[in-house]
């Protein structure tokens, strides 16, 4: 009987991207490991497994006060039950609808305290078509909500489309999205060591929030960590004002950098009033930051206004200690950003 | 070791966590998260039955007086007697069997399914009372006839055996859980999401609300003569008071059995004002409101307790914990 928190890996995709393959792919496989699954349509799964619950999707408002602090009930009582069940399992796989959103389901692991006792939320894994992205961005902002709130994005299907257009595929899901970590697949075919037991939300393993860029990419808007200094980052801002930050569904992405040193008495209280004033608004954030006098890399992370930092590991001599906060959500100020982030040096 | 099962009692090994026990005449049934009933009186071990496939979710003491009805992840609803002979009630086809709730004097059973409250009478289904979401639990009047139902956005509190109820709505915004009525149905309570509970007095619906929790309240009890609400969901058992026009409005609760842990069990003797508390560490007290003596019951087990129920003759008791550790207590 395993006696630490359960691991649970969340699948979302529009409609049609492949999620129910990839569901299909991770139970049929060797890897002796027993899942329960969660989905909310039924009738999809091929393979057989005993601890396959259906339930309705229902998104709940917490009564706190909290416009954007919702959790899904459904997955507080299924998982509630399933704990009953202690040892029959090693983790658990939820398979959203194409239409769900996000945020209640990853909300529900850091606000549901009995939840958050036993389960730990490993990684959203999106599942994209790269045929039909375009199409399901004007559609649906949902679409968009997932790209954004993913931490493994598999862009499916590639066999469909050019080189060419998958190249203009991954900038827009970059700029949706600068963070996650995208893997082309055909037929949601991926090793599964790259989607599960990813730790994505564990601060202990936040390793590096470097946006990961096409090898054949040119400067796009996430591009300012790679310039020290920030005339350059003013300048490839400026350079690359036709590629507007906004994405599909208004949603965007701020990355900032810096090598100065940071005050966490500065910019502990900003992260605080920004994640309570624009909760509703940010999706998630990411952040590792260098504070003086102190050897450990500070990490933080949040999803709306929960939000979540600590301590790690200690800088390595060879690292430069260079501070970074990735913003994803909508309406975001990049300028208002950039001031209060300066603001916030030691 | 001074607790009372070492002297007066015994431990069980129940082989998986307790979802629920009930004393079914001189045993205790424990239903169990692996899908088995335990069958214990306090001398020794009858049967352990797979009675589910799958984990009991649900369980309560048939109108008989001589089964425990089961609802498990199965989807199906049975009912076990003391010689451990399994009865199937019906089959949800997979739907969970969420709650249970039981009357001996209305002769029914009720089910929580998905959205659906199941009504059955004689051991047959009647109706189906349906809910605007996922139904968050059950709760009985003393009398059997009025049937609490909590939801998202409320309570709603029906006739039990009138298919055709229209149904009194109690509505509060949030997401109602485990929900109580009072003996005389002049009161409900609700548990909810946000770890404080909601009530309303009756018929007024003037609203109540009560709040200091650190956990859901997943435990309530009644006193026999519905004066004491006690609940879990702090680290002592918090009783309110139910006594003038007000109930618990303005009032202090009793704050019995303050330790280091939560309590997350609470039964109330049927016949006295005692209290039986478990906790979150496996420990489980007694205590006596007219002297306010406090006795172990058991000591700090691997899990904690989840299942606690008085004999109908208040002689007995029987409690239960997630890491599948029980006892069984006879006074006498």
């Amino acid at each position: 009987m395993s006696t630490g928190p359960i691991p649970v890996t969340v699948l979302t995709g529009y409609l049609g991207a492949g999620k129910t393959t990839l569901l299909n792919r991770i139970l049929s496989e060797q890897h002796g490991k027993r899942y329960a699954v969660i989905v909310n349509e039924f009738g999809e799964i091929g393979i057989d497994n005993d601890l396959v619950v259906d339930t309705d999707e229902e998104v709940f408002e917490m009564n706190n006060g909290c416009v954007c602090c919702t959790v899904r009930g459904d997955l507080i009582r299924v998982i509630e039950g399933l704990m009953k069940r202690k040892g029959r399992f090693d983790a658990i796989l939820v398979e959203t609808t194409g239409l769900a959103k996000p945020a209640p389901v990853a909300q529900t692991f850091f606000v549901d305290a009995d939840v958050r006792a036993k389960t730990q939320l490993d990684a959203i894994v999106t599942v994209v078509d790269a045929k039909h992205l375009v199409q399901s961005l004007d559609e649906a902002p949902e679409a968009a909500e997932q790209i954004a709130f993913a931490d493994i994005i598999l862009l499916n299907k590639t066999d469909l489309v050019s080189a060419d257009e998958l190249a203009t595929l991954e900038r827009r899901i970059r700029g949706l999205n600068p963070t996650a970590r995208i893997h082309r697949t055909e037929r949601s075919d991926i090793a599964l060591d790259k989607i599960l037991n990813q730790g994505a939300f564990d601060l202990e393993r936040v390793t590096d929030i470097d946006p990961h860029f096409l090898p054949d990419h040119d400067c796009d808007e996430s591009c300012e960590h790679h310039h020290d200094h920030d005339h350059d980052h003013e300048h490839h801002h400026h350079h690359h004002d036709h590629e507007d930050h906004v994405g599909a569904a208004g949603i965007s992405s701020v990355s900032l950098s810096t090598e100065k040193l940071i005050n966490p008495q500065k910019l502990l209280p900003w992260l605080n009033d920004y994640t309570q004033a624009h909760g509703p608004d940010l999706l998630r954030l990411k952040g590792i930051i260098a504070f003086p006098d102190e050897p450990k890399r500070f990490v933080v992370q949040g999803v709306h206004m929960i939000l979540e930092g600590d301590t790690q590991r200690d800088w390595r001599d060879d690292e430069k200690r260079v501070s970074r906060l990735v913003f994803i959500g909508r309406n975001l100020d990049r300028k208002q950003l950039e001031d209060a982030f300066a603001a916030c040096a030691a | 070791m001074t607790a009372l099962v070492y002297s007066k009692g015994r431990r069980l090994a129940l082989g998986a966590g307790a979802s629920a026990v009930h004393w079914i005449k001189e045993s205790a049934l424990f239903a169990l998260g692996d899908g088995a009933v335990l069958v214990a009186t306090h001398e020794a071990n009858g049967a352990r039955t797979q009675t589910h496939d799958g984990a009991i979710l649900s369980a309560a003491p048939h109108p008989d007086g001589a089964h425990l009805v089961t609802g498990g992840d199965d989807g199906k609803l049975n009912s076990i007697g003391v010689d451990g002979v399994v009865t199937a009630f019906t089959d949800f086809r997979g739907k969970w069997v969420d709650h249970l709730v039981a009357s001996a004097a209305s002769n029914m059973v009720a089910a929580a399914v998905g959205k659906q409250a199941v009504v059955f009478k004689n051991g047959a289904e009647s109706h189906r009372f349906g809910a605007p979401s996922s139904i968050g639990g059950l709760a009985l009047d003393a009398k059997g006839r009025r049937l609490a139902i909590s939801h998202y956005g409320g309570v709603t509190l029906r006739y039990a055996l009138m298919a055709d109820d229209k149904g009194v709505t109690l509505p509060w915004a949030g997401s109602h859980l485990a929900v109580t009525l009072s003996p005389e149905a002049d009161y409900v309570m609700s548990a909810m999401q946000e770890n404080e509970l909601h009530g309303w007095r009756l018929p007024d619906k003037l609203d109540l609300r009560m709040s200091g929790y650190a956990a859901k309240t997943r435990s309530f009890s009644w006193d026999k003569r519905g004066r004491w609400l006690a609940t879990s969901g702090a680290d002592c058992a918090v009783v309110w008071p139910f006594v003038g026009k007000l109930g618990p409005q303005g009032k202090e609760p009793l704050q019995i059995g303050r330790r280091d842990a939560l309590v997350t069990a609470v039964a109330f003797h049927p016949g006295e004002e005692m209290l039986a508390i478990g906790y979150a560490d496996g420990a489980v007290l007694l205590a006596r409101f007219s002297d306010h003596s406090v006795i172990d019951l058991d000591e700090p087990g691997e899990g904690a307790i989840s299942a606690l129920a008085w004999s109908a003759d208040g002689a007995r008791i029987a409690f239960g914990d997630e890491a599948g550790r029980g006892g069984v207590i006879d006074f006498a």
